[in-house]
């Protein structure tokens, strides 16, 4: 495909040129095969039989396109439009945006750079990228038309949508591609994609010359791959005239948008095909989360049917929410005569049998002519935007989230925000008008190590004057170069060492990258593989709260004593032990370990892309002999060829340990199966509840951080204490050790 | 005239020597304050004041209020003295207003220069950034061209925040616009609860307790009654 792709670039790097090279290439019949697309068409225009006849790109009406719609064979295909095309396509039409089109079109043929302000539900993310294929007729150049999304489910989602209303099958004409999955063909026209695949790609092509134009759907959400592609595509644009640039936003702060891109024209929908009527609390209220179920009740008591979605922070907030509204509407039917309430949590560590259940319809009235029931879904954040629940009447949304920040003084932590005015997709009762737009971009929130890590790989030279919508603050800035110098991925003066490049080209944060790069001078590359597509995946072990005991037992099981992530590696070996020999029983044999079938076949899908990377790249791939004593101590010194940074000291008090890096004192996360007490240890992360945690632990020796580690833990520059005097006493062991070992010999 | 004077004063080395003010700082202050039309008519008038004898001239410029009167030279030429006088007389009751903090100077200019609303509003030069400069990571942005005590942040025009966004974190489930009732009952209930003879009784103790220990820490006599005359004083 890639090759597809460079010959189609090469065909159509110059438009000037181009129709020379075309009228070449035809006239030699050894080149005849790649211009097959072209054959039919002549010079670049339509056929006189085509539905397009007639449409110049770029110059394309809304009439015109609308009659190639309705047309009987598809344009693109040459198929025959099917029934449901049709059906669908009458749907389409009642859409907000379908009003504009004609307006779109005038405006995007206007201007390199078009900000368009759509509300949700006005249909811009399924319509726009197709009036732009009817305008940009991508088929007779062979560029390609993105449309970028910040969520990998919705690019798919959407992608399955588009493909259905063009009458296409997905993966031919329209496509997409997600970090682990690339469903496109060289036939690809419209390839939806999330904003972080596109970056990838802009690392192997600056000047993006596959596209002719490129979408940016959801932006007001200001993910960091988005911000990033803004400020590229904003240099790209004064390089590429031809490049057409779409912003789509959902909110009307597009004001920042127009004016980021040099007061570019603005565009605006209106959303919501239905009323949406608001309602606060006069007062604040005392307990949001008790608020939020009395609210939930008096609807279910009071008002004319309709579902209920309510907004809350947490997986416990929402457990126990969803119980004690469980509890109060029984009472209601009992006493009230109310309809029955059925009551579901969603939140993203649900499994996904029971995140589905949301879709269930609500229950019907209790008896012949009683009130009817309705069902009620306690959702943290992730309902917000991704997902359309039909049915919802009524949102009940107290105006908090969880948020993850990251501090470069102490590191990430979860955090509680006050989020921005949700996009409202129906009714609403929330709580007080003091909402304030208090969410952050990403790129403020975030360790930016591994996008100083892709911008140097961008071509970005100088991080100072990049031209960010929001640029972060110098010290997060100088935090993510000082990691990625000890990490040896840039040099001293900033510069992008070659382990850095190598680095760069694995989806994965730097430490990671690392740690599997340096993996093969460990002699366990395979095992550091595994271990970094577990972790990449979110949590493999299940642990339900209605059987916390014998989830925990079955944990046991793969228990390694010396840590969590050689845990994971036995988890994930006897998965693949029982998936060969009997791949029919895996999800079953999951089932009843505990474990999760999702997550570890997509572990597996990721172990299967890095690997394939690897080999690219000729990193060998090689294990220690399972017999040899030094499997899993190798395996402990691999991990911190990348992990240096993350590791911890036991304070002489006892239980509390102190990191490295930043002097927090931490205790190791309770899910943690280390029994061996180490006076060291490696975490994967971080995190702050109701007390700061280290989780996904394993005990390392300190002697290790000399020898692995030199430059980080340097004993001339470290400063005088407990860590000092342990990594001396640990230094002066071994030199001991190893002078009896001469003597003796 | 100003002339003369500058090489006499370079030349009558004894003289030179005795000039209180004769730092290069000191003098460049004064050039700074000359350039300015505010201060004319103050040097105008000492001038008016001391033609009587060109001995206090030389005197007032050995002796002290030294920076107005070199920059005086200038304008107070013998040739223009009787034009300002009356320019002195006209200007008299409006003051001449500071380049700097915008006031009228009604005092002398040293005083001015001295007083708090002056020294307000002249402009602050901050403190250099506390970052600690063997950085890799601040060489690295130095090297592209950020200067660390600009004040700035980073992007195309150091529009970028300057600091990481603070986190706080929510540990109760009070709602949007409530705060907290109970704490505050707790503390109104306190200082209810102490009798103006309590209060006394108990700051008496704080003291006697603070004497006690300043008596075991300070043994010496003279430090003991250093600091019992100091809080004597301090007590009245």
């Amino acid at each position: 495909m890639a090759d597809r792709g460079a010959k189609r670039a090469s065909a159509d790097s110059d438009e000037t040129s181009n129709k020379k090279t075309k009228m070449d290439g035809k006239a030699n019949p050894y080149l005849a095969h790649m211009y097959e697309e072209e054959n039919g068409w002549g010079s670049g225009e339509p056929s006189p039989n085509s539905p397009l006849a007639g449409m110049k790109r770029r110059q394309t009406s809304a009439q015109e396109a609308s009659k190639a719609e309705d047309s009987d064979s598809n344009p693109f295909t040459g198929r025959q439009h099917s029934q449901k095309y049709f059906q669908i396509l009458q749907t389409r039409r009642d859409l907000p945006v379908h009003k504009q089109r004609q307006e779109f079109l005038d405006k995007y043929h206007s201007t390199q750079i078009l900000v368009f302000v759509g509300e949700t539900g006005s249909g811009k993310t399924t319509q726009i990228p197709q009036y732009v294929v009817y305008d940009e007729l991508p088929h007779l150049n062979g560029k390609l038309i993105a449309c970028t999304q910040p969520r990998r489910v919705a690019a798919m989602s959407v992608a399955q949508r588009v493909a259905d209303e063009m009458d296409v099958t997905l993966g031919e004409e329209v496509g997409y591609s997600i970090r682990f999955e690339d469903k496109t063909t060289p036939k690809t026209m419209l390839k939806y994609m999330t904003d972080g695949m596109l970056l990838r790609e802009a690392m192997h092509d600056h000047e993006m010359s596959r596209y002719s134009c490129i979408i940016l759907d959801e932006a007001h959400e200001r993910t960091l791959a988005t911000d990033i592609l803004m400020a590229l595509l904003k240099q790209i644009a004064e390089r590429r005239p031809d490049l057409k640039i779409i912003i789509m936003s959902a909110t009307l702060d597009a004001q920042k948008f127009q004016k980021y891109f040099n007061d570019a024209p603005l565009l605006a929908v209106p959303g919501r095909t239905h009323p949406v009527e608001i309602f606060y609390t006069p007062e604040p209220e005392r307990d949001y989360v008790e608020a939020a179920i009395r609210t939930v009740l008096q609807i279910h008591a009071s008002e004319p049917e309709g579902d209920i979605l309510l907004f809350l922070t947490g997986e416990d907030e929402i457990e126990d929410a969803c119980r004690k509204i469980g509890l109060e509407a029984e009472e209601l039917t009992r006493e009230m005569d109310a309809g029955p309430l059925a009551i579901y949590p969603l939140y993203g560590t649900l499994p996904p049998h029971q995140q589905q259940r949301i879709f269930d319809k609500a229950p019907g009235p209790l008896r012949k002519g009683g009130q009817p029931g309705r069902k009620c879904i306690v959702s943290t954040n992730i309902a917000e935007t991704s997902l359309t629940i039909d049915g919802i009447v009524y949102v009940v949304d107290p105006g908090f989230s969880k948020q993850k920040i990251y501090n470069p003084e102490s590191e990430s932590s979860h955090s509680w925000f006050r989020p921005s005015q949700r996009p409202l997709r129906s009714s609403v009762l929330a709580f007080k008008k003091e909402l304030i737009e208090q969410t952050y971009p990403e790129i403020l929130r975030s360790n930016l190590a591994n996008t100083v890590l892709e911008l140097k790989k961008l071509g970005v030279e100088d991080l100072v004057h990049f031209d960010l919508m929001d640029p972060p603050a110098p010290e997060t800035m100088m935090r993510a170069l000082e990691e990625l110098n000890y990490l040896a991925c840039l040099d001293d003066d900033g510069e992008l060492t070659t382990l850095g490049g190598l680095a760069s080209e694995f989806p994965l944060d730097p430490a990671l990258a690392v740690m599997l790069i340096s993996s093969p001078e460990f002699y366990c590359s395979n095992e550091i593989l595994s271990i970094t597509s577990l972790l990449s995946v979110p949590q493999i072990f299940v642990r339900p709260a209605s059987s916390r005991k014998r989830a925990d037992e079955m944990k046991a099981l793969f228990a390694h004593p010396d840590g969590d992530h050689l845990t994971l590696l036995n988890a994930y070996h006897a998965y693949k032990g029982q998936e060969t020999s009997d791949p029919s029983s895996a999800k079953q044999w999951c089932h009843e370990h505990f474990l999760s079938y999702r997550h570890l076949s997509s572990a597996d899908s990721v172990r299967a892309q890095l690997k394939r990377i690897m080999e690219t790249h000729g990193l060998d791939l090689i294990s220690t002999p399972f017999e040899d004593k030094n499997y899993y101590t190798n395996i402990r010194r691999a991990m911190l060829a990348g992990f240096f940074m993350q590791v911890a000291m036991k304070e002489s008090s006892g239980k509390v340990y102190r990191t490295v890096k930043d002097e927090q004192a931490v205790l190791i996360h309770p899910s943690t199966v280390l029994r061996t007490e180490y006076d060291w240890v490696l975490y994967n992360e971080f995190v702050l509840t109701s007390k700061q945690y280290i989780r996904t632990c394993t005990g390392i020796r300190p002697e290790w951080l000399l020898e692995i580690a030199p430059v980080y833990f340097d004993m001339d520059t470290l400063e005088d204490g407990d860590i000092k005097r342990s990594l001396a006493r640990a230094a002066e062991k071994k030199r001991r050790k190893e002078a009896m070992k001469k003597a003796s010999r | 005239m100003r002339r003369e004077r500058d090489e006499s004063d370079d030349e009558d080395i004894p003289l030179h020597h005795k000039r209180p003010f004769g730092a290069g700082l000191k003098r460049k202050k004064i050039e700074f304050v000359k350039a300015t039309d505010a201060d004319a008519s103050n040097t105008i008038k000492n001038l008016g004041k001391e033609t009587a004898s060109i001995g206090d001239v030389y005197a007032s410029i050995v002796l002290g209020s030294s920076s107005r009167d070199s920059s005086s030279k200038p304008e107070g030429t013998s040739d223009e003295k009787d034009d300002q006088k009356e320019d002195a007389a006209e200007k008299e009751p409006e003051p001449p207003t500071c380049p700097v903090c915008s006031l009228p100077i009604t005092t002398t200019l040293q005083q001015h220069e001295a007083s708090l609303a002056h020294q307000v509003s002249l402009e602050h030069s901050h403190p250099p950034s506390a970052l600690d400069r063997s950085r890799m990571g601040l060489r690295a942005l130095e090297s592209q061209g950020w200067d660390p005590d600009s004040r700035l942040g980073l992007g195309r025009e150091g529009e970028g925040s300057r600091f990481p966004i603070k986190v706080a974190r929510k540990e109760d489930t009070l709602g949007i616009g409530a705060t907290r009732t109970q704490p505050k009952q707790a503390v109104q209930e306190k200082p209810r609860a102490l009798t103006g003879k309590e209060m006394r009784a108990l700051a008496d103790k704080e003291r006697r307790k603070g004497e006690r220990l300043q008596a075991e820490i300070y043994g010496r006599v003279d430090v003991e009654k250093y600091l019992r005359g100091n809080g004597g004083e301090d007590g009245l």
